[in-house]
């Protein structure tokens, strides 16, 4: 019953999505006619897939009761050594990513040790890592980056796979196939509702809270360093620009997607059309060319609207939130 | 002396962060002859009071179980309408344009307010989503840093008398005064109340949206009051100005010993965990600490801050759970 539940949840939160998607394509189409294309719904997936991967790590420190601020220093710290690392040359693609992993995985650990073992609250905690790695990466690079990608990171940030689909939003459907398949059907999935849901209970259950948590921890920071290799193949150079709203952005998408801020509730492919969500609000507003100072209030509007219109839509439906 | 600990388990935090804030200080005076001087503890005193003010605000906040991330975007859009606003010599149009700033800014937290309450979106969303607004509105209003505050106004916001300055003047007053509806009015004991469980409050006739919506209102109220500081001391607008505020007195607020979760904490400890963040920064900059490396240093000291405060903490309550 519990599981059905919280399965709908999610379900009928992707409708809206949907439909809003759908609502944002016709309104693109009517303001600049003959601009929907399949090619430019494919290009948009792929701007999205970076901020998408980030989203899903973001959604499972969420679901743990958690929260990661850090995901956007990730990004930019990767980009940082992923191109210091290969230096622009394929002989070093294996090690740079491997590294890269490995940095990531460390960091994910060192966020989930602070905010688990030394009980500093996640939100400092991340927000302490956020400021430190920027820090690094200003250090290495000295405020002036420079370098190249490996052509094979290049590939993968800016190719198609079968000529058709961009590789990383094939990657991206791929994590979130995963990650839906482990949320809905192993045992680690269920772990980390009930740990959201109420950290006590699912102690007192034999859960051991602490390795679910730290899984969530090191799992986002893992999938931010993916999100930031992309990144670096599709840019092809160090920017320290790189990290901007990724937190936030990430945040909104997680919760567009239905998910609870406190934790415990919510899914998978709503995060990931809430991420696809934001990149085409972000488009469609690039493509108006209506300022920068529009675009934020639209942007703020927009998405304010949304979470709003779920939590009506949802009441309407006689479910308590 | 355990009874008063036992009464307000918090106390024992800010007293830690007091410490830290001494150790802080005691450093910096070895380090330099002329840290100790009153000059200097007047300026440094002035520059901490934006970021103290804030930081009672965002525990106000806080403390009502709610978080407010666009108190930054509300200081830029504050100096912004300084800026256009009081370009002008005449007192009427200045006290009109502080009356159509804490106006705009009121409305900003009542809309803040509103939407968490009864829109029931997230406040993290909610405030993120007028953060951006704002930043845009200000943006709107003026592209790049410009405009002019009045001269005689900004000198007397940030006039100092020799030990004494306005600012710490204006701080013990916000303080005094959210001490007061904090700990002797109905209001107080409500937003306590409510960031601990707004289910039971409820259920004990408080009523909640009111009292949450008051809560964002006043919080967003005294960003006017930081952001017209900070106007007045750089005498002109700039749009981008609040843009690490929010971070920074959520900062303050969590070392200052307030959980995130609401209903626990002291704006005591908010205003001492303000002066750390403040005190730090400022020392590194005395020291003359690399920009780039501020960053690194700043993120590990908070983590040493956090880590001494929550090692006392679980110290606390494991002598509390025997």
């Amino acid at each position: 019953m519990e599981g059905k539940l919280r399965r709908s949840r999610p379900a009928f939160t992707g409708l809206i999505l949907l439909g809003a998607i759908a609502l944002l394509f016709g309104l693109q189409e009517m303001l600049i006619p003959g601009s929907l294309s399949a090619g430019q719904v494919l290009l948009i997936s792929r701007q999205a897939s970076a901020l998408g991967i980030i989203a899903l790590g973001q959604a499972l420190v969420i679901l743990s009761g958690g929260i990661d601020l850090s995901v956007g220093s990730m990004v930019l710290l990767t980009n940082v050594f992923a191109i210091a690392w290969m230096r622009g040359s394929d002989l070093n693609f294996a090690r740079g990513v491997l590294l890269c992993l490995a940095m990531g995985a460390a960091v994910g650990a060192a966020n989930a040790l602070g905010a688990l073992v030394l009980k500093i609250a996640p939100f400092v905690m991340t927000l302490c890592t956020m400021t430190i790695l920027q820090g690094i990466c200003f250090v290495y690079t000295k405020g002036a980056p420079t370098g190249s990608a490996a052509p094979l990171l290049r590939q993968l940030g800016t190719g198609y796979l079968f000529g058709i689909v961009p590789y990383s939003t094939a990657l991206w459907l791929l994590f979130s196939l995963i990650l839906w398949y482990a949320l809905t059907y192993t045992a680690y999935g269920r772990r980390l509702y009930a740990v959201g849901g109420n950290l006590k209970s699912a102690r007192l259950c034999g859960i051991s809270t602490f390795r679910v948590q730290f899984g969530a921890y090191v799992l986002s920071a893992l999938l931010s360093t993916v999100a930031g290799l992309l990144m670096s193949g599709y840019i092809n150079t160090t920017s320290l620009s790189i990290s901007s709203d990724f937190v936030n952005n990430s945040l909104a998408a997680v919760l567009i997607g239905g998910n609870a801020i406190e934790g415990g509730r919510g899914g998978i492919w709503g995060v990931a059309l809430g991420a696809f969500f934001i990149m085409l609000l972000f488009a469609i507003l690039t493509m108006l060319s209506i300022g920068e100072a529009g675009k934020l209030v639209a942007q703020g509007l927009i998405i304010f609207i949304v979470v709003a219109g779920q939590g009506l839509l949802k009441r309407g439906k006689g479910e308590r939130a | 002396m355990r009874r008063v600990f036992s009464r307000r388990p918090q106390l024992k935090s800010v007293l830690t962060i007091a410490a830290l804030l001494l150790a802080v200080f005691g450093a910096m005076c070895l380090y330099s002859e002329s840290y100790a001087s009153v000059y200097n503890i007047t300026n440094l005193l002035s520059q901490l009071i934006p970021l103290s003010i804030l930081a009672i605000a965002q525990t106000l906040v806080i403390l009502s179980g709610g978080i407010d991330l666009s108190l930054g975007s509300m200081i830029s859009l504050t100096t912004v309408l300084a800026g256009k606003l009081m370009d002008t010599d005449s007192p009427l149009q200045i006290a009109f344009a502080l009356l159509a700033i804490f106006g705009a800014m009121g409305l900003c937290g009542f809309l803040n307010g509103a939407g968490s309450n009864f829109l029931r979106v997230p406040p993290l969303i909610t405030t993120l989503c007028m953060s951006t607004v704002l930043n845009g509105v200000a943006l709107l209003i003026m592209p790049v840093a410009g405009g002019s505050v009045n001269k005689a106004f900004s000198r007397f916001v940030v006039q100092k008398w020799d030990i004494l300055s306005m600012p710490v003047v204006i701080l013990a007053i916000v303080y005094a005064m959210i001490h007061y509806v904090l700990y002797r009015t109905r209001t107080g004991t409500h937003i306590y109340a409510i960031g601990r469980s707004r289910a039971i409050s409820k259920s004990m006739g408080v009523a909640v949206k009111s009292v949450s919506i008051r809560v964002y209102a006043m919080a967003a109220l005294l960003a006017a009051v930081a952001g017209i500081l900070l106007a007045s001391r750089m005498r002109i607008g700039d749009p981008l100005t609040g843009a690490n505020y929010a971070m920074d007195s959520i900062t303050a607020a969590a070392i200052g010993g307030t959980a995130l979760s609401g209903g626990v904490g002291l704006i005591s400890g908010s205003v001492a965990g303000a002066f750390l963040v403040g005190m730090l920064a400022n020392a590194m900059n005395m020291i003359g600490v690399d920009q780039f490396y501020q960053y690194v240093v700043k993120g590990s000291l908070l983590v040493v801050a956090m880590i001494i405060y929550s090692l006392s903490g679980i110290s606390e309550v494991k002598r509390r759970g025997r």
